[in-house]
């Protein structure tokens, strides 16, 4: 149940996508990258919707590159839902388990009893017991999201994908929903590709994330890796926030990194970078505020603090030595 | 292909009779030219009738919510699907000499002669296409109005704008396309309108070129001539129904820009506006369920000798089922409208479908190549298959089937129109998600799209089943006297004064395409325009 993407190209005007990835059987990586950075041709790519011009994909070992999507066996979660409206939640679960598709690699002619059991099954592990003949429209945002993933891994397939499938929840139910899909992923095992724009959605499911911008992966690595060590600044930037000061000295480093000291211990401590700035602005975001102070050339500062600094306040700053990003 | 079987042989078996002195003479021929300047300027006329009676229409639909809105919308959708011979029936039995609203101002005021004069004249044929028509700019013009949103408006208020100035630089300029769109069609329709003309326009005055191709090919047996006139009645047509596609995806593409404004109660508007409102709907029922009512109200009565009085009776339906041939007319309309939808819905679904699904390089040519029968007029289609006829040997070719197939091809750009709608509403992610789900083209055709394309089927069977019944043209052009059909002998009952029967036969075909137009009314034919 691995993927093997091997240099893949894909060109669509002016766009041109070029990666390599490897995915380890039961592995949950995500993609994540601004819009129009090619993640979700990437995912098209995998499900067979899209072909490349060059390059292969191997699922398992066996090359599907230019298989049609139904012969894949993959199965996929999409960002409105796309349940069959003409279908009670029972029909939609079971699509996959009864086709008229004979070459699909999944087709296995269940008997009734079979599908029924397995509708059940799987009704209770998303939690939607007893909602088998509830129509479409019946449906919450969640609830069918629930039965969109339901549905998709009723024919057991090698490879999961997901299409942004929270972005259309509000944020309380997005937090639960990812959860539930992690614990259900580690249940069941099977291979996640899940394409994101939100980092912490991202490094909050995955056990790998890949990084995307201009069509290329730029750094894939655990959550923690990619946050502490990240290879260029615009990941660095995209995984949380990321300041970069080339006056006294180029360096980078993390808001947290960076403290407001009195005026007399900056000379005490030698092990820290010392910066004079003035506050600009200050937003409180429940418990503290988001600080941005001006250095003395103009660059820009952000950091984190309990006390509000009114603009235009002198500040000392200190970031300590060892927090320094040396990249880029 | 199917449309290269269907369509394109017959138009271009025309061109056997066809050569170029022959369209120069007739451009050059004075009579010819009064006929096409003739058919220009009654199109052009009634155009501006029907989108001047729409337009407040329009508003009202797009602007009020009143008890009966959904009815009174559903009842403007009734002159789609009516044959134009029953319109022409009904507007006899209204405006005729001894017609109900002559009736009824000679009662009144007790006057010896019929005061109004309108039939066989060029006011019947305006008053006729402008009720025909006037839906259609309803229709199209209050869909755009009722987008132009409140956010556009009250900018234009807070930046100090007044009502007229609003009117005029921000709503008619989004109305603009959508008033040029229906303008165009209704156009395309009266340029092309045949049995009005041919019945209220009564006499050589107001002919118009498809009436003069009819009588050159049926009458004068001048194929040649009327072949030549053909091809430049369906140049030109071809032309406007280009304009008309064009100007219409521009409209529909300003309308899907913003929401809908809400609309405002009748009990909350001004008195002057309710007075308005009130009178108008109640004009516009007049015109369209008036003559129709006259159609059944007739059909129920009889005459006693020449200058007997009127009675209730339902003689005139014990003599149309007792008599032969008119029960052969409407089983000969039967059996047509069911082949055609037989060989329509097929072709036009696999058409649409490779519109909307195939990856065409000139998808948007291909679908204005399959809206161009209903640029090329019935008659010309009609011509092509007599055309066609005339080279098959002997005894080889059956005229029903013809008729048949002429009929496919006329309902064919509604049937695609239809099917391209719906097909365009299903969401492409329901598609790959039966994809991703292990199921192939096929089988996603039949467990996902064909379900869902349900209400489509439904409505373009019955407006194919619909426009075969009440098609008379091509029948008129094909049959020789073996094939009449419901409209034809509606039309030979009106044109031998048999008014009672005619209106009998007439609520035959009334009910025929009531309940078809129920079935558009239900499952949405709406965006078929």
């Amino acid at each position: 149940m691995s993927v093997i993407i091997e240099d893949i190209i894909f060109n669509y005007d002016n766009f041109n996508l070029s990666v390599e990835l490897e995915i380890a059987s039961g592995e949950f990586l995500s993609i994540l990258g601004p819009s129009g950075s090619g993640k979700t041709t990437l995912l098209r790519l995998l499900a067979g919707f899209q072909n490349p011009e060059k390059g292969r994909i191997l699922l398992s070992g066996r090359d599907i590159t230019n298989l049609p999507t139904a012969s894949r066996n993959i199965g996929m979660v999409f960002q409105d839902y796309a349940l069959f409206p003409h279908l009670d939640v029972y029909h939609n679960i079971s699509y996959g388990l009864k086709t008229l598709n004979s070459v699909n690699p999944a087709s296995k002619k269940m008997s009734r009893a079979g599908i029924n059991a397995k509708v059940t099954e799987l009704l209770e592990l998303v939690s939607l017991s007893g909602y088998a003949k509830r129509s479409i429209d019946e449906l919450s945002g969640g609830e069918k999201q629930r039965v969109a993933l339901a549905r998709a891994i009723a024919p057991e397939p090698e490879l999961l994908l997901f299409d942004e499938p929270l972005s259309a929840l509000d944020v309380k139910l997005r937090k639960s929903l990812r959860r539930e899909i992690k614990k259900i992923q580690q249940r069941i095992g099977f291979t996640a590709v899940y394409v994101t724009h939100d980092q912490e959605e991202a490094m909050s499911i995955s056990d790998r994330i890949a990084v995307m911008n201009g069509g290329r992966i730029t750094q894939t690595g655990s959550p923690e890796e990619l946050y502490n060590e990240p290879a260029d600044f615009f990941t660095a930037d995209f995984i949380g926030i990321m300041n970069r000061l080339t006056h006294p000295e180029a360096v980078m480093f993390r808001p947290e990194s960076c403290t407001v000291v009195s005026a007399d211990s900056t000379v005490a401590d030698t092990a820290g970078l010392h910066i004079e700035a003035i506050a600009t602005s200050a937003e409180y975001s429940g418990g503290q505020y988001i600080c941005e102070a001006a250095t003395t050339n103009g660059e820009s500062v952000v950091f984190y603090s309990s006390i509000k600094f009114e603009p235009g306040t002198k500040l000392f700053l200190q970031i300590s030595r060892s927090e320094i990003k040396t990249c880029c | 292909m199917i449309l290269g079987a269907f369509f394109i042989i017959p138009v271009l078996s025309i061109f056997r009779h066809i050569s170029f002195t022959g369209i120069l003479e007739s451009i050059k021929n004075d009579y010819y030219r009064n006929v096409i300047s003739f058919t220009f300027l009654q199109a052009a006329v009634s155009t501006l009738a029907a989108v001047a009676l729409g337009l407040p229409g329009a508003w009202i639909m797009s602007h009020i919510n009143f008890r009966g809105r959904r009815l009174v919308s559903s009842i403007t959708t009734v002159p789609f699907v009516l044959p134009s011979v029953l319109v022409v029936l009904g507007f006899v039995l209204c405006f005729g000499n001894s017609g109900i609203l002559n009736s009824f101002i000679m009662k009144i005021t007790s006057a010896e002669k019929p005061p109004l004069k309108i039939l066989y004249s060029f006011k019947a044929i305006i008053l006729a296409h402008t009720f025909y028509n006037f839906p259609i700019a309803l229709r199209l013009i209050s869909a755009a109005w009722r987008q132009i949103g409140n956010s556009r408006i009250e900018a234009a208020e807070i930046l100090g704008a007044g009502r007229t100035r609003i009117f005029f630089t921000v709503i008619l300029p989004s109305l603009l396309p959508s008033i040029i769109a229906a303008g165009s069609l209704i156009f395309i329709f009266c340029f092309m309108s045949f049995a009005v003309i041919l019945v209220l326009g009564g006499g050589p005055a107001f002919s118009t070129l498809e009436v003069e191709i009819y009588r050159l090919a049926r009458i004068s047996l001048d194929i040649d001539s009327a072949a030549s006139l053909a091809l430049l009645g369906a140049l030109l047509t071809a032309l406007f129904t280009w304009i008309y596609i064009r100007l219409q995806k521009r409209a529909s593409a300003s309308i899907r820009a913003e929401k809908a404004h809400p609309l405002s109660k009748f009990s909350k508007l001004p008195a002057r506006s309710r007075v308005f409102t009130i009178i108008y709907l109640l004009i516009i029922l007049l015109l369209i369920i008036g003559p129709l009512a006259a159609v059944v109200y007739r059909s129920f009565q009889h005459r006693s000798g020449w200058s007997g009085n009127l009675a209730f009776t339902f003689k005139q339906y014990t003599d149309l089922f007792a008599g032969e041939s008119s029960t052969a007319a409407i089983f000969t309309s039967v059996i047509i409208a069911f082949a055609a939808v037989l060989i329509s819905l097929p072709a036009g679904f696999t058409a649409a479908y490779v519109i909307v699904r195939g990856r065409l390089t000139f998808s948007g040519l291909v679908e204005t190549l399959f809206m161009l029968p209903m640029g090329v007029s019935a008659i010309v289609i009609g011509l092509g298959y007599y055309s066609l006829f005339t080279l098959l040997p002997e005894g080889f070719s059956n005229k029903g089937l013809l008729i048949v197939f002429a009929h496919s091809v006329i309902a064919l750009p509604f049937v695609v129109r239809t099917f391209t709608t719906g097909i365009r509403a299903i969401k492409g992610s329901l598609i790959e998600a039966s994809h991703t789900l292990g199921e192939g083209h096929l089988g996603t055709l039949l467990r996902v799209e064909l379900p869902l394309l349900k209400g489509s089927i439904i409505s373009a069977a019955a407006f194919a089943f619909c426009i075969s019944a009440g098609e008379i043209n091509a029948v008129l052009i094909l049959s020789d006297g073996t094939t009449p059909t419901i409209p034809i002998s509606i039309y030979r009952l009106i044109s031998s004064y048999q008014f009672f029967g005619a209106c009998a036969m007439g609520t035959v075909l009334m009910l025929i395409c009531g309940i078809a137009f129920y079935l558009i009314d239900h499952y949405g034919g709406d965006e078929i325009f």
